[in-house]
């Protein structure tokens, strides 16, 4: 191993003078490896930061980085523990000693449906992805899942036919397929649980009302008036109404 | 009393549950179905390795038993409705408390989940019928008694086999038929009493259960019964759908035998309104 450093000593040339390093000299630094290479980072760092601070450019593996698209699933383990940990690399910190692999995706076929023509029952869901059947109870998948979801307890509910319960356990499912990765029954979840919430979107929750006022309004055309002054209205009335719409203010057009 | 559902009275013997469970209520059995529970395992419960498919039984008898410890219930008793999980659940707990080497690989792998005590008692239905409440408490309540009605009993396998869980003698059965004769009904005696549905073989070789439906069928209707009497739920589903294969239409109606005993109790509630027609229209021909 090289010589490990306990601190930050970068600094950076900024107009002449030298200047902390961005990260700011005298943090604490960490180890950790990716794909098999020792480096040190600072430590307070999400995983996907410090690859950037190490100089990766990042193509696969990365979207939102806030913990909604499920895009950079990572695998590691740790000195001394027997675990294999799986997480989203933008919500983690850098821990000393982590042996990190980055998941690019999670290979799975997604079974072909129209929904449509499919009837909000267990027996369909069963019908399209029999292995959901195979689940032996390990509860590997609740253990890795991000998003703190009762995977196991979910796959189990389609089984025996409740889909709306399963889809309202599912709902905070990103699909980062860590699940996936670690069952023995080879299911792929974050397919049977869109399936889930698809079906329960369109046959079971009730339907909202206020939406469905909207579309039509929409449908009349009540609102291209306002559309088409707004187009006309230019850039810098743009920025304003923008402004306060993030504010929540009431925008008039 | 706990009870563990077990997916297919959840899914497909909808009847079943709800006749049971009406029934144990009418005996003053209070059930309290488990708050969280898990198919029973039987996916790999008929495979030879031992820890791996304990591990899913398990998990139930262990939710099982810390809510029985939270609600103070001290008998411990589970109570399952569907032969196969009955199976499934107690092979489980006896490999647990007899093979040392399997409650070590269970414990280690199981470290997600508190300590198995080993002191669940899996209970199928008919055991709590003929033991907790008895017999003759059910005759006391007899109101519409079967009279003359023929029926062939269908125990299927996973309440007999293997010897060590078997709930009454495995070659000469006789628990349903004693409980049937109180209820007024006249068993016959057939090969297949004690026969295996094929169960989940249905998924693979469908034509062998087809085949082992229609045998079963004939042989009942040859007999002159007019139903067949069962307590598991996939002997009902493969004898249905076997027949409808075979004829076209089921010939030979499969009941549970709770919904007979909710029928001669003459509390028609516990019945799905098709299923009580159908017991009518037949009584009416005998
Ligand atoms: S259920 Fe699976 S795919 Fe969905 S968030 Fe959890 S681990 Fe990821
Ligand atoms: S990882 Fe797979 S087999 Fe294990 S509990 Fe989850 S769904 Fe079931
Ligand atoms: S980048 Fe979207 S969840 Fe991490």
């Amino acid at each position: 191993m090289p010589g490990t450093v306990e601190t930050i000593k970068d600094t950076k040339l900024v107009e002449g003078k030298a200047v902390e390093g961005v990260l700011g000299a005298g943090k604490k630094l960490v180890t950790i490896y990716v794909m098999g290479k020792w480096y040190q980072v600072p430590a307070g760092l999400t995983i996907t930061k410090a690859l950037e601070y190490l100089g990766y450019r990042l193509v696969r593996g990365v979207g939102c980085r806030a913990g909604f698209c499920g895009a950079c699933t990572t695998l590691w383990v740790k000195k001394n523990d027997y675990k294999l940990y799986s997480g989203l690399a933008c919500q983690t910190m850098v821990e000393d000693g982590m042996y990190l692999v980055q998941i690019p995706f999670v290979p799975a076929e997604k079974r072909i449906y129209n929904i449509e023509e499919l009837e909000p029952n267990g027996s369909v869901v069963l019908a399209l992805y029999p292995e959901v059947t195979r689940c032996i109870g390990c509860n590997a998948c609740t253990k890795v899942c991000p998003q703190e979801i009762q995977v196991m307890d979910t796959i189990q509910e389609i089984i025996r036919g409740n889909i709306a319960k399963a889809a309202r356990m599912a709902f905070d499912c990103i699909s980062c397929g860590s699940c996936s990765l670690r069952c023995p029954a080879e299911i792929k979840h974050f397919y049977v649980f869109q399936l889930v919430r698809r079906l329960y979107g369109k046959y079971i929750a009730p339907k909202a009302k206020h939406l469905e006022k909207r579309v039509k309004e929409i449908e009349e055309r009540k609102y291209d008036g306002a559309l088409d002054r707004l187009i006309r209205a230019g850039p810098d009335k743009w920025r304003e109404l923008a402004e306060k719409a993030q504010k929540d203010e009431e925008v008039e057009t | 009393m706990l009870y563990y559902p077990g997916c297919t009275v959840k899914a497909t013997a909808i009847e079943y549950e709800k006749s049971a469970l009406g029934i144990l209520k009418e005996f003053g059995i209070n059930v309290i179905e488990l708050e969280r529970w898990i198919c029973c395992g039987i996916y790999h419960g008929l495979t030879v390795d031992t820890a791996y498919q304990t591990v899913a039984p398990m998990r139930n008898l262990i939710w099982a038993q810390n809510q029985a410890e939270k609600l103070s219930i001290d008998n411990n008793y589970l109570l399952t409705l569907c032969s196969m999980c009955y199976n499934t659940l107690k092979s489980a707990h006896l490999r647990y408390i007899n093979d040392e080497n399997i409650a070590k690989r269970i414990k280690a792998f199981l470290n997600d989940e508190s300590l198995y005590k080993g002191n669940i008692k899996v209970i199928h239905f008919i055991q709590i019928l003929n033991e907790i409440i008895g017999y003759d408490k059910i005759k006391e309540k007899l109101v519409n008694p079967l009279k003359g009605l023929k029926v062939v009993p269908l125990y299927g396998c996973m309440l007999l086999r293997p010897n060590e869980i078997a709930i009454d003698n495995p070659e000469n059965p006789q628990i349903m038929q004693n409980l049937l004769h109180i209820l007024g009904a006249e068993t016959i005696n057939y090969p297949y009493v004690n026969q295996c549905c094929l169960s989940y073989l249905v998924t693979k070789r469908p034509y062998l259960v087809w085949k082992r439906a229609d045998d079963i069928t004939n042989s009942a209707l040859d007999k002159g019964a007019k139903l067949i009497v069962t307590t598991c739920p996939l002997c009902a589903y493969n004898l249905t759908e076997g027949q409808k294969k075979s004829f076209g239409s089921v010939k030979l109606p499969i009941f549970y035998e709770s919904e007979l005993i909710a029928y001669a109790i003459g509390k028609y509630e516990y019945l799905k309104k098709d299923r009580l027609n159908m017991l009518e229209n037949i009584l009416k021909g005998v």
